[in-house]
């Protein structure tokens, strides 16, 4: 039993997958980066095809309302990726500090060479 | 026996040796120092080692007067036995392997045994300078229970930095080497139930490497608490404690273990118990830190109450054994134990010019600049100098090359951190051994470089830092201008650094501090970033670096704003407030750099 909703839910995430994996084929999106995403758009597309599998989840978990589980899911991989973007935004600051401390010792060794 | 055939006899040393390979040199080299006039008959009794301490005997046996007792493990007390039955003179020392005695020791030692009613002197313990926090809380308490005891008499004298009369330990038939730990406490108790007289004697100082660390300190206690049971199973009248734990001392277990009782049926009971027992410590912590003028003391509560618990521990492992019918079980004190890994002397600076790097970091300094360093040209001609430019966005660059100095130019503003980094970078690149940091403003006096260098350039310690406040008068420098609340949240800042470093820091935020050659290389790879100079303290004393204050003068900045706005410090405030939970928690950074 295929709903419009269901077929839109599918289409949306087939849509985010395949993006995912154009940005990786260019060369866009890094490997390591496009994990996260990947596996967002995975487990959105097994939702959006086995819709039952949300129901049970919510019932066992004794949320009334199927949907407002989802957004609950949505909300801790927004989470769980905002964290993971941290991570590497605080590795990138050091490496840039690194390189701007090796340039400054670099250009002022080189200033030296020049007298 | 007369004092006058004891001086001209000499001194018999008895040292019971197991894996004690750290210590061993210096505790042996400090004895022979401290000989004075008197003969030494050294004894050491190796008693199971196996990290070689038997082979640093048997060097220093080849060159100096003294004799090696090579044994199967018995264990301290019939060790230290072997050692009296060997002894050759009428007056033994006993001196155990981590304990450092100060060159006038043995003389006062025999001084005070000049009276034969007394059988046994005992010298008092001191803190080596590199003690981490659980040695420095054991050191703390036995001071402040050393300072509660009245006069010399005392009924208790431990082993390790003691003197006996030979004829006394012979007639009363020497230690119990059933005991494990408390053997010394039983011979005491013996002794003086034979007539003996005890004496404590303040001036004798040693140095007594205590256990370091949360395990080291657990195992120690336990031990110390499973010998103080055997003790009062065979003495039941001191089950009231003696001269050096007092009866408060030896109900503590008791209370805790009354609190684990009655948890089942009354929680709020146990709450209680816990609680006055946390504040009775709490109290006793103040004091000793006061009387000490070291701030491990405001830990009481919290090592107390773990010693506390650790003993009803012991207490319960006893009772079960007994009840089993087992026999009794001596633990052993020489047992193997974990070293600090840090090595007490630094690595000097060395003489000599051109050997240290003056780091100024600067951000749009070039009003000052120019000022700073001709003042440093006109007063420390030997010091090279390095201007970490971060990121300036005024004439600074140009100013530089006008100067002729050497410089360091960022092209984005990095903050200090960074460029202290970049510099000692540069610093240990370039073959320094110390570097000076001080500010471009022109607030630090390029005078008072070598009273900061001083420190280092005798290997006392790693780093030193310049301290406004440690003068204490509040009239100078930061203290006139910054408001109640800058001063306010500053000095909470020093009180929570001191507390965790356990070492006191008086100015957090000085930006006037020199660094040695460990530090020069550890700091090239790990210098902190962010608002750093809390955060060094951190670092610093997390790999086991050592700092020592300067007091220093401040003058008003020639020109521009201070850094230290309120909110930047209560950001560092907060900042330092994570660090202190993170950065004990994170590993030591330092692998083998500094060993």
């Amino acid at each position: 039993m295929i709903d419009r909703v269901q077929i839109v839910a599918i289409g949306v995430s087939l849509v985010l997958l395949i993006s995912v994996l154009e940005l990786v084929r260019r060369r866009k999106l890094v490997e390591e980066y496009s994990l996260v995403w990947l596996l967002v758009a995975i487990g959105m597309l097994g939702l959006s095809i086995w819709r039952d599998v949300l129901d049970r989840a919510a019932r066992s978990l004794g949320v009334f309302y199927p949907p407002s589980l989802l957004l609950l899911l949505v909300i801790v991989l927004v989470f769980v990726a905002l964290l993971f973007f941290s991570v590497i935004l605080s590795r990138q600051r050091q490496q840039i500090q690194r390189l701007t401390e090796e340039t400054a010792i670099l250009s002022a060794e080189i200033r030296e060479l020049k007298k | 026996m007369t004092s006058t055939t004891a001086r001209s006899a000499g001194v018999s040393v008895v040292m019971p040796v197991r894996n004690g390979a750290p210590w061993l040199r210096a505790a042996l080299d400090a004895v022979f120092a401290s000989s004075g006039d008197f003969d030494l008959d050294v004894i050491a009794i190796e008693d199971g080692s196996t990290d070689g301490s038997l082979e640093i005997l048997e060097q220093v046996a080849a060159a100096r007067p003294m004799r090696v007792l090579a044994g199967p493990r018995r264990g301290a007390a019939a060790a230290m036995n072997s050692g009296i039955r060997a002894a050759r003179y009428p007056l033994i020392a006993q001196i155990d392997q981590d304990v450092v005695v100060s060159r006038s020791w043995l003389g006062q030692l025999v001084r005070a045994l000049d009276d034969p009613a007394i059988a046994a002197v005992q010298g008092r313990y001191a803190l080596p300078a590199n003690a981490g926090v659980f040695a420095r809380v054991t050191g703390v308490d036995l001071e402040w229970r050393y300072a509660a005891m009245r006069g010399d008499d005392t009924d208790q004298v431990c082993t390790g930095n003691s003197m006996y009369r030979a004829s006394a330990l012979h007639q009363i038939g020497l230690f119990d080497e059933t005991l494990g730990y408390g053997y010394d406490n039983d011979l005491s108790y013996r002794l003086r139930a034979a007539g003996y007289e005890l004496r404590f004697c303040r001036e004798a100082r040693s140095i007594h490497h205590w256990r370091e660390g949360l395990r080291g300190y657990c195992r120690q206690q336990y031990g110390l608490g499973y010998g103080r049971i055997d003790l009062v199973a065979k003495h039941p009248r001191r089950a009231t404690g003696d001269a050096v734990s007092p009866t408060l001392m030896m109900l503590h277990p008791i209370a805790i273990a009354a609190g684990v009782a009655a948890l089942p049926f009354s929680p709020i009971f146990s709450i209680a118990i816990v609680a006055v027992l946390a504040i009775e410590r709490a109290i006793a912590g103040v004091r000793a830190a006061r009387f000490t003028n070291d701030p491990a003391g405001l830990l009481f509560p919290v090592v107390h109450l773990l010693r506390d618990v650790v003993w009803v521990w012991a207490m319960a492992r006893w009772m079960a054994r007994r009840l089993r019918g087992e026999a009794p079980q001596p633990m052993a004190s020489m047992a193997p134990r974990s070293v600090s890994r840090h090595s007490s002397r630094c690595p000097p600076l060395g003489p000599g010019p051109h050997r240290v790097l003056g780091l100024i970091p600067a951000h749009n300094e070039a009003a000052t600049l120019p000022r700073v360093v001709a003042e440093l040209r006109a007063c420390c001609a030997d010091l090279d100098v390095l201007i970490l430019d971060d990121g300036s966005t005024d004439d600074t660059q140009w100013v530089l090359q006008d100067l002729g100095v050497r410089f360091l130019h960022f092209p984005n503003r990095m903050g200090i951190g960074s460029a202290m980094r970049a510099g000692l970078r540069y610093a240990a690149r370039m073959g320094y051994d110390g570097a000076v940091r001080l500010d471009g403003d022109g607030q630090h006096d390029a005078e008072e470089i070598e009273r900061l260098l001083a420190p280092l350039r005798r290997g006392l310690a790693d780093v030193s830092i310049g301290s406004r406040y440690s003068r204490g008068d509040a009239e100078s420098g930061e203290a006139q201008r910054g408001s109640r609340a800058i001063r306010f949240v500053q000095r909470s800042l020093a009180v929570m650094l001191s507390l965790v470093t356990g070492r006191p820091v008086t100015d957090p935020t000085s930006g006037f501090c020199a660094f040695g050659p460990r530090a020069v290389r550890f700091l090239a790879e790990h210098h902190p970033t962010g608002y750093p100079e809390p955060e060094l303290l951190l670092l610093l004393s997390r790999n086991r670096l050592s700092v020592v204050e300067v007091a220093v003068s401040s003058r008003p900045r020639l020109a521009g704003r201070t850094s230290l706005t309120l909110t930047r410090l209560a950001t560092a405030g907060l900042r330092v407030l994570l660090a202190i939970v993170i950065v004990p928690l994170r590993a030591a950074a330092v692998g083998s750099e500094h060993d």
